[in-house]
């Protein structure tokens, strides 16, 4: 087999046979969908999942202002912990399947296919480094605030106890600690997670480099 | 507008079946996929501005298209299973297609998903000056590019 052959080849595998996957009668219908079936079913479960976890976090804040500020409600930092635990889960588990939800949505089809994977690839980044920089300014916020109220005393914080007999600067430290490492530790999945599609781009990139 | 669109579509299917057979070869939701770039091409529509051949324009987002499909599957919620029937339905159509043609296309779909585009270009009779446009490489680099993806596929023909 030489050159030549292959396109032969090509032709007469093609000029020889037509397919049609659907009546061209249904093309008015299709262009009205936003997405084909199968990438529309996805998408629906992962807004459904964004909604649902969307719903139990709002639920959840709402009950803790509920609880901790028109009620006054003093528990021990014990129980503190476990709450802001299932908070911080709720609100990871939210912003991450929003994050896939943009990262699946976001194309640039106009373009050629070395700038379509340029653009791509820096819209990507663009969305990692934003939902970082939220973990970022929630949770440090978080532990400042945490900080302060204990200096502060706001609230009788120094006075919460462990059985009522020690003070709580351990667990207190532990609290703050996660919360700053939450965002490192978000970082650090968001880029095993993407590390496939992100592979695929620079593979992408570095073929049609000259 | 619409009305263009669908003549333009209808006259140049055979694109998008080529397009489509090589980036979702044995997929049981091909045809879910031809849509995805159908609608895609129509919302990209617009912005056809005439200013490249039409043909020049669909490859560039149908490629485009089917390329990010095959990148984001990964991160796609796993499908529902398919059922007897639709897996029937894709099975019979992969053994009706002819041996030449199912050779040619293993052939291809053991290629890089840029390799087949480039390739689907060159078979299709693009010139370099078009490949390059579609692309986004240089001239001299697409005939450096195809020469050897060429030679990569008539090693694989030929050792089947």
């Amino acid at each position: 087999m030489n050159n030549s052959d292959l396109k032969s080849m090509w032709q007469d595998a093609h000029y020889k046979t037509s397919e049609n996957y659907f009546s061209y009668d249904k093309l008015e219908e299709i262009m009205s969908l936003k997405h084909g079936k199968v990438i529309s079913r996805s998408l629906l479960d992962l807004k459904l999942k964004i909604l649902l976890y969307t719903l139990i976090f709002f639920i959840y804040l709402g009950l803790m202002i509920y609880a901790f500020i028109f009620l006054r409600l003093n528990i021990s930092v014990k129980s503190i912990v476990p709450l802001a635990l299932a908070g911080i889960f709720l609100l990871i588990t939210a912003t991450s399947e929003f994050l896939r939800f943009l990262v699946l949505t976001k194309t640039a089809d106009n373009l050629s296919l070395k700038e379509s994977s340029l653009v791509i690839c820096k819209k990507l980044r663009r969305i990692k480094t934003t939902d970082f920089i939220i973990y970022i300014f929630f949770f440090y916020l978080s532990a400042a605030l945490i900080i302060y109220n204990y200096l502060t005393d706001i609230g009788g914080f120094k006075n919460f106890s462990l059985s009522n007999e020690m003070v709580p600067v351990p667990l207190l430290g532990i609290l703050i600690l996660m919360l700053l490492s939450v965002p490192w530790f978000i970082k650090y999945l968001n880029n095993h997670r993407y590390k496939k599609l992100f592979s695929d781009l620079m593979d992408s990139i570095h073929q049609l480099n000259d | 507008m619409e009305k263009e669109f669908i003549e333009l579509i209808k006259s140049h299917q055979g694109i998008l079946h080529k397009i489509c057979n090589i980036y979702f070869l044995r997929d049981p939701y091909k045809e879910d996929y031809y849509q995805e770039i159908l609608i895609r091409l129509w919302k990209s529509y617009p912005s056809f501005k005439n200013q490249s051949a039409f043909s020049t324009w669909l490859y560039r987002v149908a490629l485009n298209t089917a390329i990010d499909i095959i990148r984001k599957q990964c991160l796609l919620p796993k499908h529902t299973e398919l059922s007897i029937a639709e897996y029937n339905i894709a099975e019979n159509r992969n053994n009706g297609e002819s041996d030449k043609k199912d050779k040619l296309y293993l052939a291809i779909n053991l290629l890089s998903e840029m390799e087949k585009a480039i390739i689907i270009l060159y078979l299709e009779d693009f010139n370099y000056k078009e490949i390059a446009e579609i692309t986004g490489i240089s001239e001299n680099y697409a005939g450096v590019r195809i020469n050897r993806i060429k030679a990569q596929l008539i090693k694989i023909l030929n050792h089947e």
